[in-house]
């Protein structure tokens, strides 16, 4: 069986962590912004958390680039981001010039982090064709 | 950038996850240098040819 590298492992910690603060922010922001009427700079401040903690998964990602040993499978993860920033970008920039002519409905600026996502994956299957392997699931 | 590193892995009836594991990298990442399509850095270079007793020069070759 495969061995889990403790570099995977704390990224796995870390990715669980943001998760759980994204989510208790969504739901905390949800309840007193929209249920309990709160407005002002807290407002602001609780707002931004769930946003804080997207800023960590991205960080997480890059740590965890950092802290692998192996340089191919470094490199094979940079390509990944790479590819993953690429698309996200074009993506929103299509969709941006589109929505400005009114072509297509407005989406939330926050559906880029589901782009850059869905590029990771696209970068693991463009890592599979050109170097035979897929590289790190994030 | 050729090399002989599949030769040498050979000659030594090495596998690849037993040469993966004299180096500290992956084994994906010996078959990927073995099949040219990464070419190490230089310390990983130094280490395959400390491994295998010979000049950087004797396993890569200029294409």
């Amino acid at each position: 069986m495969a061995q889990i590298k403790p570099a995977a492992i704390r990224n796995l910690k870390r990715t669980a962590i943001v998760t759980a603060v994204f989510l208790a922010g969504i739901f905390a922001a949800s309840y007193l912004i929209k249920g309990q009427g709160l407005s002002g700079p807290l407002a602001y401040g609780v707002a931004i958390i769930p946003g804080l903690a997207m800023a960590g998964l991205f960080w997480s990602s890059g740590k965890a680039i950092a802290e692998t040993e192996d340089e191919f499978m470094r490199m094979l993860a940079v390509r990944q981001h790479l590819i993953a920033a690429g698309f996200a970008m074009a993506v929103a920039s299509a969709w941006g010039t589109l929505e400005m002519f009114d072509l297509v409905e407005h989406v939330g600026a926050f559906y880029i982090v589901v782009l850059w996502s869905i590029g990771i994956f696209v970068g693991m299957i463009v890592n599979r064709i050109t170097h035979g392997v897929w590289g790190q699931c994030p | 950038m050729k090399n002989r590193l599949r030769v040498l892995r050979a000659e030594r009836e090495w596998s690849q996850l037993d040469l993966a594991q004299r180096l500290e990298v992956s084994r994906q990442s010996v078959n990927a240098i073995e099949t040219g399509k990464y070419d190490p850095s230089l310390p990983l270079a130094f280490r395959i040819a400390d491994l295998f007793g010979l000049p950087i020069e004797a396993i890569f070759l200029r294409d």
